[in-house]
């Protein structure tokens, strides 16, 4: 599309009913000026005419010494008359078939009667000014300039009567556009808040029918897509669950047997087993739907996760507070924060956390002390069960899906996850919270 | 020590049953309630551990059915580990709750744990049987561990500031010596020398917004230990 076009629905349909309603406008105006031109131009041709056989018929009945005392009275701005003794040679030419004198010659003839006292020669010699010769009885020639025009309509009144139609018409197409594009906006927002939440309630199947069987399809589609989701998920949980008992009885063997060395191996690929059946459980399980939001008082979240750690013997260390109660998922939250935290321990061996607190959001940056990532796979972290071997040690293992979940939930809490190398080396997570009021 | 091993999965029951007799109990096993029953008829039972699916009757059920007119502690074991079957499992009147797949040093502990709390301290009869602990201005939800202030704003505790409010809010009113608590919240045994519970514990007064010159709800008892000085009640 060529960029000088409007870019929004509204702003075209406005766009199209404005220009058309405006063409229409302006055709008929024009239209009506015509007429009207062309009545007025009649009626001053016919005007003037009668003027001009009272005089011709008062002429020929006079002496010639009357009719130049006449002539005299009767000349005025408007109708410029010139009486000369004998006929004086003219370069004009009588124009007898010119259709724009056709009223003002029939009219003459018809006053004149049948037989016309004289010969007369019409002409335009300036636009709307008629020059007639008039060869009366007695040889002397009658020279006539009359204006044919007349009074125009005040311009400024047509002006405002225009600028009155256009503000009507104007106001009226902004109100009738948005009121049709409004279903579209409300569509179109739909399907934004489809990407962060997909349980969002169904859209009213309202409007007009269009409209209406686009928010049908709409939520049709909705209702397929968390099947679909709920497909999968489910069979995916069935999978992990039905796992747990025969990895309860291998723990079991796996501690009555006297090997101690192969005892330990079993147990590491059953941690790592149960690890993955546990974390895949979370993650289909998402964030608990059920949970409510509560006014969660974060400093007490972040030391109780520094305490864990510490029992742990792992160093986490806080700087700055948040003062305000935060409105959140608590235990989502502290699964969200403690994914991140045991992130930076595992890989990057110790976590900072930098907090700020402001009324539109809280933000919280981790930092470790580890290689951190490369650049073209930050974004790779966050898709579930894909882990970054190649830069980080193999031993830690992980089920990669720590980043996933903890993403998940920072969406519904309408934030966002997002990584980047820190100056000084290893990896910052910073977590952006947004207050909601 | 006598315990009672009650589950449906035949290989799974003779395992356990394996694996805790290797480890010093003596240790009936059982299939379903109807079995059950009969053992504990005829013999003395220290400690039950009941898997929740059942056939027939589903622990929750003889969970409920046994607290009428027994004490005997139990632990439930769960496959699904979602926070429902935690909250009907621990107002059933289970003493502890272990989700699948577990490692067994774990149910160990638990036993070992849920045993030594059952003989050296029996419970104090309100603080069984619901899943919120009131006490002061705050409640416990024993389900998601955190505590709920009077206004619902929620302070999350740590794994040991939950562990250890919760033995001080079951043995209300009375005096627990720092052996005694490191012991049961820690599990670890004893050493006149270790201040770890007395680091604890200031958390725990922090945290509750406890003036630690002048504690209104855990004071110090000189040379004894501390008490829980405000009355505990239970919410389902």
């Amino acid at each position: 599309m060529t960029n000088w076009l409007p870019r929004t629905l509204f702003s075209r349909m406005l766009g199209i009913l404005l220009l058309g309603l405006i063409l229409a406008q302006a055709l008929n105006r024009a239209i009506h000026l015509y007429e009207h031109q062309k009545m007025a131009t009649q009626s001053s041709q016919i005007h003037a005419a009668r003027r001009v056989a009272d005089l011709i018929r008062l002429l020929s009945a006079l002496n010639p010494e009357t009719k130049q005392a006449v002539v005299e009275q009767y000349h005025d701005p408007s109708l410029r008359i010139q009486l000369a003794k004998q006929s004086l040679p003219s370069n004009r030419t009588d124009e007898p078939n010119n259709p724009k004198f056709k009223p003002f010659r029939s009219t003459l003839n018809e006053l004149l009667g049948d037989k016309p006292p004289t010969r007369i020669s019409i002409s335009e010699s300036l636009p709307h000014t008629l020059l007639l010769h008039v060869y009366l009885v007695d040889g002397s020639v009658l020279t006539l300039k009359t204006d044919l025009t007349y009074d125009d309509e005040e311009g400024s009144s047509v002006l405002l009567h225009l600028a009155i139609i256009l503000s009507i018409i104007i106001g009226f197409s902004f109100v009738a556009v948005r009121w049709v594009t409004r279903p579209l906006q409300q569509l179109a927002s739909a399907a934004e808040d489809l990407g962060n939440d997909i349980y969002r309630p169904p859209l009213l199947e309202e409007g007009p029918i269009e409209v209406s069987r686009a928010a049908h399809a709409f939520n049709t589609m909705q209702a397929s897509l968390i099947r679909h989701i709920q497909d999968r998920t489910q069979l995916l949980a069935a999978i992990s669950h039905d796992l747990k008992t025969p990895i309860t009885r291998l723990r079991l063997r796996t501690e009555l047997l006297d090997d101690s060395d192969l005892r330990t191996r079993f147990q590491k690929d059953l941690d790592e087993m149960e690890s993955m059946v546990m974390a895949t459980l979370d993650f289909m399980r998402g964030v608990d739907q059920q949970e409510t939001f509560q006014p969660v008082d974060m400093m007490a979240l972040l030391e109780s996760i520094q305490a864990d750690a510490q029992e742990m013997k792992s160093e986490v260390t806080i700087h700055g507070t948040v003062l305000l109660p935060f409105l959140g998922k608590p235990t989502a939250l502290k699964r969200c924060i403690s994914n991140l935290i045991d992130n930076a321990l595992k890989y990057g061996h110790s976590a900072t956390l930098f907090v700020e607190d402001s009324d539109e959001r809280c933000i919280i940056r981790i930092q470790d002390q580890g290689p951190g990532i490369p650049n073209e796979q930050m974004e790779n972290v966050f898709i579930p069960y894909n882990r970054l071997e190649i830069s980080r040690n193999r031993d830690t293992g992980g089920t990669g899906l720590g980043l996933s979940i903890a993403q998940d939930i920072a969406h519904a809490h309408g934030g966002d996850i997002s990584l980047n190398n820190t100056l000084t080396g290893g990896l910052e997570a910073v977590l952006i919270l947004p207050r909601v009021r | 020590m006598h315990l009672l091993v009650v589950d449906d999965d035949t290989e799974l029951r003779n395992l356990l049953g394996d694996y805790l007799r290797k480890n010093g109990y003596h240790v009936s096993l059982a299939a379903d309630g109807k079995d059950m029953r009969k053992i504990l008829a005829g013999n003395a039972i220290d400690l039950i551990v009941l898997d929740l699916m059942l056939p027939n009757e589903d622990g929750l059920v003889l969970c409920r059915n046994l607290r009428v007119h027994s004490n005997i502690p139990v632990i439930m074991l769960t496959a699904r580990g979602d926070e429902t079957d935690r909250i009907i499992g621990l107002e059933m009147g289970a003493d502890d709750y272990l989700p699948k797949p577990f490692n067994p040093r774990e149910l160990l502990a638990r036993i070992k744990s849920v045993l030594r709390r059952a003989h050296a301290l029996p419970d104090s009869p309100e603080s069984k049987g619901g899943r919120y602990l009131q006490f002061a201005h705050w409640q416990l939800d024993t389900v998601t561990r955190n505590l709920l202030a009077k206004d619902g704003l929620v302070v999350a505790l740590s794994g040991g500031e939950y562990r250890l409010l919760k033995i001080f809010l079951e043995h209300g009113n009375r005096i627990l010596s720092r052996e005694l608590l490191l012991d049961l919240a820690q599990g670890k045994d004893t050493d006149p020398f270790d201040r770890s519970i007395d680091v604890q514990i200031s958390r725990l007064r922090h945290r509750l917004g406890d003036d630690a010159k002048e504690p209104a709800i855990i004071k110090t008892v000189r040379g004894e230990g501390y008490i829980l000085v405000t009355e505990v009640g239970s919410n389902p």
